[in-house]
Order: structure tokens, then sequence, then C-alpha cells
């Protein structure tokens, strides 16, 4: 790994500043992304293991524990969806010629737009 | 998408050392980044599809429902996507637990956590595929 200096810090220098917090709660939501992602996964593997299986896991997810996780889970991937759509402009700057695509515009023709309409999409699909 | 700002300096770019030998932190990144759209676009969705309007509280919506998912994911170019937004996510949700690790102190272990990480993000990896491939 690196050989440069690295000055020491605490290990909770996030609690140090509130933009450092929110950087940290940020990092977070990934945690929970993944685990909702195993989650999804073996939903899933549900679905291959044949309509009586899939129907029984289904029943379980209603459970007021699973019910709590899966709203943790949306608050922390829709947290990462808003922070990350956010960063647009600064992550992928776009000129048109020589102007620069205003922040908000590129945020919702880049970020925002496409997020909703494939959210829209798949629930429209599963309650159609 | 900049994650950095978090006083680890140079440990977060594409290079390894002041050699500027590329130590595979860029092909990282790519995945990194890749998942981060991925993740952003679709996990939300699939949130509110599998923790709440396939859960749903009458017994016949849910059954409707649970068709309709079923017969979505049963399809071979939704399969495909899926696995590519599972396989990317994963990734990137990796990547980002191993640089927090990293940042809250274990950055004399950075080079050892890449196997938890990365050889946890390729096993699940495989799993989503054996899943989708038997769906």
């Amino acid at each position: 790994m690196s050989k440069q200096y690295h000055r020491p810090h605490r290990w909770a220098w996030w609690t140090e500043r509130p933009g450092y917090a929110r950087f940290m709660i940020r990092e977070l939501t990934s945690v929970f992304m993944a685990a909702y992602l195993v989650v999804f996964v073996m939903t899933l593997a549900r679905v291959g293991g044949g309509e009586a299986a899939f129907a029984e896991w289904i029943a379980a997810l209603g459970s007021p524990g699973w019910m709590a996780a899966h709203i943790v889970a949306l608050i922390a991937s829709v947290w990462h969806a808003v922070t990350f759509f956010g960063a647009v402009p600064q992550a992928m700057p776009v000129f048109l010629g020589e102007n620069r695509l205003p922040g908000p515009v590129a945020q919702i023709v880049m970020g925002y737009g496409p997020w909703l309409t494939v959210t829209a999409v798949i629930v429209w699909w599963v309650i159609r | 998408m900049s994650a950095g700002g978090s006083g680890s300096g140079g440990g977060r770019g594409g290079r390894g050392g002041r050699s500027g030998r590329p130590s595979g932190e860029a092909f990282w990144w790519a995945l990194f980044s890749g998942g981060g759209v991925m993740a952003a676009l679709f996990v939300p969705a699939f949130v509110i599809v599998t923790g709440f309007l396939l859960p749903a509280g009458d017994p016949a919506v849910a059954e409707q429902r649970a068709a309709a998912f079923v017969q979505a994911v049963g399809w071979w170019p939704v399969k495909v996507a899926l696995l590519g937004v599972i396989v990317l996510s994963f990734f990137h949700c990796m990547h980002r637990i191993r640089h927090t690790l990293i940042d809250v102190g274990l950055r004399r272990y950075a080079g050892a956590l890449k196997l938890p990480c990365y050889g946890g993000a390729l096993a699940a990896s495989v799993w989503a595929a054996w899943v989708l491939w038997g769906i």
C-alpha cells in the first residue's frame, strides 16, 4: 500500500464536523444496500424453488420485522440515489458549446428523471 | 461520483504508492462507479416491490403481483439486466465498505481487506448468477 505520509486521526474523525458525519452516513447506506441485495437474491432463489416456496417466502416478508428492515433499506437506497444524482453536475459536467449545463437541469436529465422513470415502470409492472 | 473528502489523502486514487505503479485500484473504481449508477437507479424500486408490493395484505392482490413478478424475472433479458445490476451493485457496496473501513483506521489492512470485500462481492455475484440461471 501507499508509503505516503498520512496524518494520524481518531477513528471517529467523522463526528468532528456535520459534513464529515453526512459523508459517513452516505457511506453506511452501502451496508444496508448490500444486505438488502442479499435478501433480494434470496427472493429470486425462492422463485426458482417453485410457487409454494415463493408464496411462503413472500408471506414471511409481510411480518413487522421484515417490514421494518425494508423501511430502513428503502431510506438507505433512496438516500444513496438522491445524493448520487445530486452530485451529477460535479461528477459529470456537461458543456453545450461554451456553456455549462446548469446543475439542476443536469441532475434532472441525467439523474432524477431516469431514476423516477425506472422506478415507475418497475412499480407499474407489478401493480398493473 | 466524488466519494472523497474524508481526509484519506491519496489513498483513493487510481494508482497506488508514490511510484505511480498501477495497483488495480482503477479496475475496482470502474466497477464502483458503474455500480453506483445501477444501485441508485434500481435498488429503491426493488425494495418497494419485494418489501411492500409483493407482501400485500389482500391474498388475491398478492397472488396477482407475485405472478407479475415471476413472469418478469423469468424473461431472459430481465435476468441478464438483473444480473448486471446485482453484480455491479455488490461491487459498489463492497468497495465503499472497504474504503470506509480504511477511513476509520484500518489503512494498514487496506490490501488484506480486498479479499473479504471483493471476494465477498464475487461470491455473491456467482450466487446471483446461479440463482437467476435456475429460474
